[in-house]
């Protein structure tokens, strides 16, 4: 059992899926266990720390990918593909719970992503509570920002794989990155923890 | 713009992407000299690698519950393999009609359990019997059946090309 594991482990993403399409319940295992840890934190940042709701959608991203493998499309990365399904589940779900009134968003624009300086003195924060905070202060600005940022930094796509799951160009991509970070940077106090 | 707001900005789009070779160098000679930006490029740093983020499991249970429905569609699809054939009857071309049902029909004479003992039964009972079921030509019939009989097939190319033709021609 764990040799057909192993053999399926040196699989890429797209060559999972094509097996999941055709049937091969361990393709599906392997998949699972590379996905579902950052999935699951993607969900849970998006939908405001709400873990029983992130554990949720990730059962229900999964059963998509067991009841339609179909959908994938082979040209497309997976990754891509993944998060674009996970992306639009979040919207969904903005849409069904209207959590942007609990998250309280920032307009779109740029100009306006003045998020609330962070009230703690300097000399007091931590690493944990660093970033702590700058989650908290993410949840402030709008959902394409935040969104762009957590598969870039919390994700690890790259702007490629970013502005095909989200369908826009990676022009549009690296602007959102620029504005969010530097948003993030004027909310945040000094932070140096190599010096503490 | 000042040099330490632009290097700033080169600061934040360093984490992005990465920057050419001037302008990196342009940033590094500035922070020897700038504990501001040195700062700010320590703090852009912490904001962008985020190693504490992954703070939530999978759920065991999840992952059990989706093996089986995994397990479950499997069967389900094995199962459509019958259906798939009945779609070829339905809904695929002629052609596609055709050789089905020439693949079905040599499987079929193959499958007879008469034509394991030949010497027992009369070539007109052959005859009566497959004329009735498919009406095929029955000279043809006998060319199949003689050379099924001398399990001749697969082994002189004459006589499966033979074959092949009546099955075409069928």
């Amino acid at each position: 059992m764990n040799i057909f594991r192993q053999t399926y482990k040196t699989k890429t993403d797209e060559e999972l899926m094509r097996a999941i399409q055709s049937g091969e319940t361990r393709a599906f295992d392997v998949l699972y266990d590379r996905y579902s840890r950052r999935l699951v934190n993607y969900f849970f940042q998006r939908l405001g720390q709400d873990q029983d709701l992130a554990q949720d959608m990730l059962q229900n991203l999964f059963l998509k990918i067991i009841e339609k493998p179909h959908l994938f499309n082979a040209e497309k990365k997976f990754s891509s593909w993944i998060y674009a399904v996970a992306s639009n589940m979040c919207k969904n779900e903005y849409r069904r719970r209207d959590i942007r009134k609990i998250v309280q968003p920032l307009s779109d624009s740029g100009a306006e992503d003045v998020i609330k300086k962070v009230d703690k003195p300097d000399d007091h924060f931590d690493n944990k509570e660093f970033t702590t905070a700058v989650y908290d202060k993410l949840n402030q600005l709008d959902e394409a920002k935040q969104n762009t940022f957590l598969l870039r930094f919390q994700q690890h796509l790259s702007i490629k794989e970013i502005s095909e799951a989200l369908d826009c160009s990676e022009g549009t991509v690296k602007s959102r990155l620029f504005y969010t970070i530097r948003a993030l940077a004027e909310a945040l106090p000094e932070f140096n923890p190599n010096m503490r | 713009m000042s040099q330490c707001k632009q290097i700033e900005e080169l600061i934040i789009k360093r984490s992005i992407a990465s920057l050419t070779d001037k302008d990196e160098e342009m940033i590094e000679n500035h922070l020897l000299s700038c504990a501001a930006c040195t700062a700010f490029a320590s703090k852009i740093e912490n904001i962008t690698v985020c190693e504490n983020d992954m703070v939530v499991s999978p759920q065991r249970n999840i992952k059990r519950r989706l093996m089986k429905k995994m397990h479950k569609r499997v069967k389900q699809q094995k199962t459509s393999i019958v259906n798939r054939i009945v779609d070829i009857f339905t809904f695929q071309p002629a052609i596609y009609k055709v050789a089905a049902a020439a693949i079905l029909l040599f499987l079929l004479v193959l499958s007879i359990p008469q034509l394991d003992q030949p010497q027992n039964i009369s070539n007109s009972e052959y005859r009566t019997a497959m004329v009735d079921t498919v009406s095929l030509n029955v000279i043809n019939l006998n060319q199949i059946i003689q050379i099924v009989d001398s399990q001749k097939v697969g082994v002189n190319l004459s006589e499966d090309t033979v074959l092949t033709k009546i099955l075409y021609t069928l």
